[in-house]
């Protein structure tokens, strides 16, 4: 692997920067692979460089379009682990531990960003609500500190912090830790340190079945043919489901609709992480400029990556209630992406019924922040054939036994969330 | 020159209306009751006026006795609702415009006219319109959201003589 | 040399000069012209600066599709950034200002990055700044600082926005000829037509070359078109543009009413239509392409299209000595007008016979062109540059309608090929040349007999063509003009390994720019499938996606944005509460009296002696808000069994109780109470924050588990006004009140009062003796009034939430949102044993689930202390160890000392008795506490218990 720095750069330069050699390689299928990685999203590629790095597994990642083309290119791009349960904060908190490392670990930058994610209150019983979050994370260990009305404004300067706005601050809850990420480079940047490690990945290859033979899976059927597998896990987010569904497992999740939209580029104007207690819009900041805005999804069940225009509508409304001045800005460009919703608002780390095909996906729309996480005790699930320790509160059987891990504690309907 | 096709709302007239009690009549199941104004339709029936507002539902207005007076029927619930709307009467031609500033029906549609329901969602706000004439809708909300609601109205018929579409280039 | 306005021609109106400034320099122009054509006039050749090499630049283009002249148009909170100077038009008194530039447009210190533009190509950033977080922060700030395009707004918006619906049979968009051509038709067959226009004239490529339709001249005919929809009853609509395509044929349009920058405090700014049309037909045109070449960002180097324009429709030259390099015929056109104009056209290129412009040389200002001509290499002195590679077919609201695209080898661009919703492409867009063709097609997509369409005599100009990518990619060859990206970056980056045309495009930002990629898509397209050696169609387009040109927030947010966001919901008895000035409490979207404060008092004090009257006396607060549900019918107590997780249906009439409703998993979802006022009839009250949830429960029950009962619901939230009335002297002022004889406790008797029917209902809350009165919403004003008077009379007070709040704490009533956190069941909530044995209610199969039983589940408990407990605190059995609970809900003791609280606690009420800390690092609060049971006043209920 060529290595990145800015020598590097420099000398490259001088050549007209003809010498760089391909992030990563675009090798045939071979016929086995002791692992089988479906989905190349960010979760899919930190799986694979982690099953080679830390445990000498040479996987196959099989991606049916580009690397990094669903969720991972869609989000907003926050990251942060204030969650308020506590095998949420222990899971967020041990990817958070990896993002702050994880440029210089894949040695390509992934620019996060550690500019503060402030949770505002609009009302006493907001901030006591905050405060209760902040204790739960502070005992914890994990950062969290209460700010007032004035402390928020010193940190957001546009924001309307007058009586007359429509749900007046009374304060704010901040993670310091917490920030944004550019989300490509996540699934670039593993991408090429899982290549240069001898990890294949195999894009325009779609999973069309499995090969299972005794209740236990032994391959891929692709669109390029069969990869015998020895294990196989599944993490295509969104596509979950369908993808379960081709091994006749029926998974308890729904996939949803997320828009996001961000606007025209303009001078830095919010430096931190913007969300509400109580409204459902998140504004951020690129290093572009572009302001990066996110709200509710659209609450009906849909492959199609493409929402209503209403939600748009709704959240540039909130966003120009919180911060007067984004009025004139406009919208550039939206998306949508494909999030599997589970009865609980949490993911799944599980074995499925079908020995050795193991699944990792049910993120609903708070799976960026994970990745690293996620991919690290996806990787040892793969490894060891065993759900590591922080994934273990996060098995398929949680919801028969009744032992869900609720945050938002809405219950099992995705648009109650 | 704007041609009467888009009779702008410069000169729309907004009354409370007041005085009426209410009556909700609900079917208890899937039975027909064809005495009862169809889907969309309201009608006018022995000093009282019958909206239909949603399957199974219909709205009655109208004074106590005459309320009193509707058929009791046994598949027919009747619930007393005279505090859960306001309503305002939009006095003028230009009602069909002021209803598709901000709203999402038709109601520039030659079809939905004198003796139409609909029901739709306006500024937040649940809305409930009754056509009585070509010149006159009237308008029913929550009681809790009638001054904000209103309130936009009135901005918006303020506006006056701001074209609301444009002139020939 | 730099652009002058001709001396006659155009379109403008040279009657009504209007005059504008542009960083600060005043200049004039005439109404009609764009602040682009204006400054043009006017011999200005700098525009702006490339986003990321600060390199001069003009303006390249004629329309939305302008990469470069980027400027804030208007000041303060009207300012709106990233305004195309091509697409704002005049109006007086305009404050223009160019953007990316410090400390001047001409002297720009960011052009320094040229000097190290051979290390920072595209994706530059990916292979540096490394060293941790807290390195990565310092040089974002850098970076951060030198993004951006505009500067960034810091005042209020005080324009106004609205939104307006429109249906129609067609929707047209593009008013040019294929548009006016359907529009025509379909107006002539009496369809409801909406024709919209982004510019402020029709006539599209009429504007900027002559023809004559239908015997008339193009605008002439246009006029008339537009004239014959009008008075079919039809919309035109202008400054209009189609922004996005959506399901269902729903098009949002964006309307300019008044300009950026332009000063309109009395109309609505901008007006976002949401159009619902039978049929849409699509009539966009094509966008001209760049030549990608070294040297062609330039200023002085134009599309040929544009100078056309500016020449035809502004009466303006962009220069005096010009360089026409073009593929069509198109191109000729462009010459022949220069010509005509008094422009001397130097040179023409015509890549069709194989010539080639190889490099445009000038710093500020095009100075020469070295072309490959006649089969030699040769130089051309110039100071303009009107340049051809083509035209696109703007297919983007096509694809938004999830239209499919065909590969159309003439245009080398897509052209729209199958169609999902109710769109069909007119005209030049849909790969059509000549006018007579382009006609044509417009009536027949609106719907018009072939034989019918309007008829031209204009010779078949030819457009199509393209010219290939540059072989060498060169480090001053611009794709994406706005974002600086070369041809060079996207060879780096297909040897990077970002090869899908996704990849290429997040890579090197190439179409990411405001211009959405509409003048460089193709561009970046054809030399992807060049280095790919595969064809373009087999490589695609990225994904088109509302909108199609940038709307800004404020029109999106419309009128129910902002200070509108959410509706404010008005208690009827509000300006009874006024007169005693309480504190306002936000709830949800309503504002209840939180206390009523006198002279001086704190919100505490206000509240403790509010809630010492109730205890002692007697208190009257306003209920209201309570969802509130009439449920009738023979099966309307067998309905209420599957709602409601307790008994129901074994209640007398003129009997009422507690209930509580659960998930279906479970989980407490909500609790109130149900009273029998009838044999089948029933009120069904629940929180005031749970009302729409429970409302669409009921739905979902009715119509889902339960749609053979006859049983009809009806939400009655604001039909029955509510207030409770509390305390040792609460009978006898209801009694007097009601002229009747009170209720036992949990019972409920029709009264009337001050003239009025209401329901009156013995329920405690508060602890003490109690009632709440039901009072029809349209008349409760007079009957509060008289229980004011008969509570002033007893020395009673008004009580709000906070008092609420103290007094059913030290009762240990659960509240929804504190202790229900839904992740709490009935057991958990010490509500177990009033679950129905015989089952059945909703929920009774998720509660069943084996977790749910644990034993060291957070269960419901009291807490006391000498002092304050802070509400939220975790609970910690000592320093250090990890949280078994938290504190839910905090209080005083009402008519004693020190602190209360009800919290969750793992092992509940087993631990009464314990000693724990309630800590709280975020407040640095730790507080030691006692275990209790949830229950600190009256343990017996004799006080309201008959």
């Amino acid at each position: 692997m060529q290595r990145y720095s800015a020598w590097n750069l420099f000398k490259h330069g001088l050549r007209g920067h003809k010498g760089w050699q391909p992030a990563w390689r675009s090798p045939e299928p071979k016929a086995h692979y002791d692992v089988v990685i479906i989905g190349g999203g960010g979760h899919g590629l930190a799986t694979a460089y982690y099953l080679a790095k830390r445990h000498g597994i040479r996987a196959a990642v099989v991606e049916k379009s580009w690397i990094g083309g669903g969720n991972t290119g869609r989000n907003t791009t926050i990251v942060r682990s204030n969650y308020r349960l506590p095998e949420m904060q222990a899971l967020l908190e041990h990817a958070l531990k990896l993002w702050e490392g994880l440029s210089d670990e894949l040695n390509y930058n992934v620019m996060f960003s550690q500019r503060g994610a402030i949770f505002l209150g609009h009302s006493d019983g907001d901030m006591a609500r905050l405060a209760e979050r902040g204790d739960a994370l502070r005992c914890a260990g994990i950062d969290a500190e209460l700010l007032s009305r004035a402390q928020v404004h010193k940190l957001i300067p546009l924001l309307d912090i007058s009586d007359a706005a429509r749900f007046p601050i009374v304060g704010g809850l901040i993670q310091r830790r917490g920030g944004t990420a550019r989300h490509d480079a996540v699934a670039w940047g593993y991408a090429r340190a899982a290549d240069a490690l001898g990890v294949d990945i195999i894009q325009q290859c779609e999973v069309t079945g499995f090969a299972i033979a005794g209740g236990r899976v032994t391959g891929v059927e692709t669109s390029r043919g069969h990869i015998g597998a020895g294990r196989v896990g599944i993490v295509v987010a969104g596509n979950s489901g369908h993808v379960a569904g081709l091994a006749g497992l029926r998974l308890p999740v729904e996939s949803h609709i997320l828009q996001a939209f961000v606007t025209e580029p303009v001078k830095p104007m919010i430096d931190t992480v913007i969300m509400s207690q109580s409204l459902h819009c998140y504004i951020s900041q690129s290093d572009k400029g572009e302001i990066v805005l996110g709200g509710d999804p659209d609450f009906y069940p849909s492959y199609t990556q493409r929402g209503q225009p209403m939600r748009i509508e709704e959240v540039a409304g909130q966003a120009i209630g919180l911060v007067p001045a984004l009025s004139k800005l406009r919208m550039l460009r939206g998306w949508a992406g494909t999030t599997d919703m589970t009865c609980d608002g949490s993911p799944i780390f599980d074995e499925t019924p079908v020995a050795d095909l193991h699944i990792n996906g049910g993120w609903c729309y708070g799976g960026f922040k994970a990745t690293p996480g996620s991919g690290w005790l996806f990787a040892e699930q793969l490894a060891t054939g065993r759900v590591a320790d922080l994934a273990r509160p996060f098995g398929l059987g949680r919801f028969a036994s009744g032992a869900t891990v609720d945050e938002a504690g809405s219950g099992p309907m995705p648009h109650h969330r | 020159m704007i041609p009467k096709a888009h009779a702008t709302v410069t000169e729309l007239a907004l009354t409370p209306i007041i005085g009426h009690a209410m009556l909700r009549l609900v079917r208890l199941d899937a039975a027909q009751h064809p005495g009862l104004p169809p889907p969309g339709r309201a009608v006018d029936s022995a000093g009282c006026r019958i909206r239909w507002v949603e399957p199974g539902h219909w709205l009655a207005t109208g004074q106590p006795a005459a309320l009193a007076a509707i058929a009791v029927d046994v598949d027919l619930a009747r619930f007393d609702v005279s505090g859960s709307l306001t309503g305002m009467a939009v006095i003028g031609e230009g009602w069909r415009e002021l209803l598709m500033i901000g709203g999402v029906f038709d109601a520039e549609a030659r079809t939905f006219g004198p003796g139409c329901i609909a029901r739709t969602i306006m500024h937040h706000t649940p809305l409930l319109i009754d056509c009585i004439g070509d010149d006159r809708v009237e308008a029913w909300v929550p009681p809790s959201h009638a001054a904000e609601f209103f309130d936009f109205w009135h901005n918006t018929v303020a506006r006056r003589g701001r074209r609301l579409s444009a002139p020939l280039p | 040399m730099s652009g002058y306005r001709l001396a006659s021609g155009g379109l403008v109106d040279r009657t009504r000069p209007v005059a504008f400034t542009f960083d600060g320099v005043s200049y004039s122009g005439f109404a009609g012209d764009t602040l682009a054509s204006a400054l043009l006039a006017s011999g200005v050749s700098i525009f702006g600066r490339s986003f990321k090499y600060h390199r001069p630049r003009g303006v390249l283009s004629a329309g939305v599709e302008e990469p470069n002249a980027l400027v804030t148009a208007g000041q303060g909170g009207r300012a709106e950034p990233n305004t195309r100077a091509t697409d704002l038009f005049l109006t007086p008194g305009l404050v223009a200002t160019s953007q990316n530039r410090w400390p001047s447009l001409g002297f720009d210190l960011g052009a320094v990055t040229a000097l190290i533009a051979p290390f920072i190509p595209a994706g530059f950033y990916y292979k540096t700044f490394f060293g941790g977080p807290k390195l990565w922060r310092f040089f974002e700030h850098f970076i951060r600082r030198a993004a951006g395009l505009g500067p960034a707004p810091r005042l209020a918006d005080p324009d106004s926005y609205q939104h307006r619906a429109a249906f129609c049979d067609v929707l047209v968009v593009g008013a040019g000829p294929a548009g006016l051509a359907a529009a025509d038709a379909a107006a002539g067959a009496g369809k409801r037509v909406i024709l919209c226009e982004q510019d402020a004239i029709v006539g599209g490529a009429l504007l900027r070359d002559a023809a004559e339709i239908a015997g008339l001249p193009g605008r002439d005919w246009a006029a008339a078109v537009c004239a014959r929809v009008i008075a079919a009853g039809g919309r035109v609509l202008l400054r209009t543009t189609a922004t996005g395509y959506h399901d269902h044929d729903l098009l949002t349009l964006g309307e300019k009413c008044a300009e950026p920058g332009e000063d309109a405090p009395s109309l609505s700014a901008q007006r976002l239509w949401r159009v619902r049309a039978s049929r849409v037909v699509l009539a966009p045109g094509l966008v001209e392409r760049p030549l990608v070449c070294p040297g062609n960002d330039v200023p002085g180097v134009m599309l040929s299209g544009a100078v056309r324009t500016y020449v035809q429709r502004f009466g303006v030259a962009p220069g005096r000595r010009a360089v026409v390099a073009g593929c069509s015929d198109d191109a000729d056109r462009t010459a022949a007008a220069l010509r005509a104009a008094g422009v001397e056209v130097v040179a023409t290129i015509d890549y069709r016979r194989g010539e080639t412009l190889d490099t445009v040389k000038g710093g500020n200002r095009v100075s020469t062109v070295i072309a490959s001509v006649g089969g030699m290499t040769r130089s051309f002195a110039c100071d303009t540059v009107a340049m051809s590679a083509g035209f696109t077919p703007s297919v983007q609201l096509h694809m938004q309608a999830g239209g499919t695209l065909a590969w159309h080898d003439g245009c080398a661009a897509f052209v729209p090929a199958t169609s999902r919703q109710a769109q069909v492409t007119a005209g030049a867009a849909a790969g059509i040349e000549g006018l007579a063709a382009i006609l044509a097609s417009g009536w027949a997509a609106g719907g018009g007999d072939v034989a019918d369409a309007p008829q031209t005599r204009a010779e078949r100009h030819c457009c199509h063509g393209f010219a290939p990518p540059p072989r060498g990619a060169r480090t001053t060859a611009f794709v994406d003009f706005q974002n600086d990206v070369t041809s060079r970056d996207l060879d780096l980056a297909w040897r990077e390994g970002y090869r899908s045309v996704e990849h290429m495009k997040r890579y090197t930002t190439l179409g990411m720019a405001t211009d959405q990629g509409k003048t460089s898509n193709i561009a970046g397209l054809l030399q992807l499938s060049r280095n790919e050696g595969r064809p373009a169609p087999d490589i695609g387009l990225t994904t088109f996606r509302p909108p199609f040109t940038p709307v800004t927030l404020g029109v999106l947010a419309g009128e129910d944005g902002g200070l509108h966001m959410a509706p404010r919901r008005v208690l009827r008895l509000k300006a009874q509460h006024d007169r005693h000035h309480p504190l306002w409490q936000p709830l949800g979207y309503w504002h209840r009296p939180r206390a009523y404060p006198r002279d001086g008092e704190t919100l505490h004090s206000a509240a403790m002696r509010e809630a010492r009257t109730v205890r002692s006396n007697v208190g009257l607060s306003d209920v209201s808000t309570l969802a509130k549900f009439d449920v009738q019918g023979p099966d309307a107590g067998a309905f209420l069994e599957l709602v409601c997780a307790t008994g129901i249906a074994k209640l007398a009439v003129g009997r009422g109780r507690y209930t509580f409703m659960l998930r279906e998993d479970g989980m407490v979802m909500d609790d109130g109470t149900v009273w029998r006022l009838g044999d089948a009839r029933y009120l069904l009250t629940s929180s005031t924050g749970g009302a729409a949830r429970m409302e669409a429960h009921l739905a979902y029950v009715r119509g889902v588990l339960a749609p053979h009962m006859r049983v009809a619901i009806v939400e009655v939230q604001e039909h029955w006004a509510a207030f409770a009335i509390a305390g040792p002297n609460a009978r006898s002022l209801v009694e007097t009140l009601a002229c009747v004889s009170a209720p036992k406790h949990m019972g409920c008797l029709a009264v009337v009062v001050a003239g009025v029917e209401c329901w009156l209902l013995a329920a405690s809350y508060s602890g003490e003796r109690a009632f709440e009165l039901y009072v029809p919403g349209d008349v409760v004003v007079p009957v509060w009034e008289a229980a004011e008077a008969l509570l002033h009379a007893a020395g009673g007070a008004l009580y709000g939430l906070e008092a609420l709040e103290l007094l059913r704490i030290e009762k240990g009533h659960i509240v929804i949102g504190a202790e229900a956190t839904g992740r709490t069941t009935p057991h958990d909530l010490g509500l177990g044993k009033m679950l129905r044995v015989s089952g059945g209610y909703c929920g009774a199969a998720g509660l069943a689930r084996p977790m749910l039983q644990a034993v060291d589940r957070q269960a419901l408990v009291g807490l006391e202390a000498d002092g304050e407990i802070p509400e939220g605190a975790m609970l910690v059995r000592a320093a250090g160890e990890a949280p078994m609970g938290h504190v839910t809900s905090v209080g005083s003791r009402v008519l004693g000392q020190g602190g209360v609280a009800l919290a969750l606690l793992a092992g509940g009420p087993a631990r009464t008795g314990e000693q724990w800390l309630a800590t709280s690092p975020t407040r640095g609060i730790t507080v030691p506490v006692r275990v209790t049971a949830p229950l600190f006043h009256d343990p017996e209920g004799t006080r309201y218990r008959d």
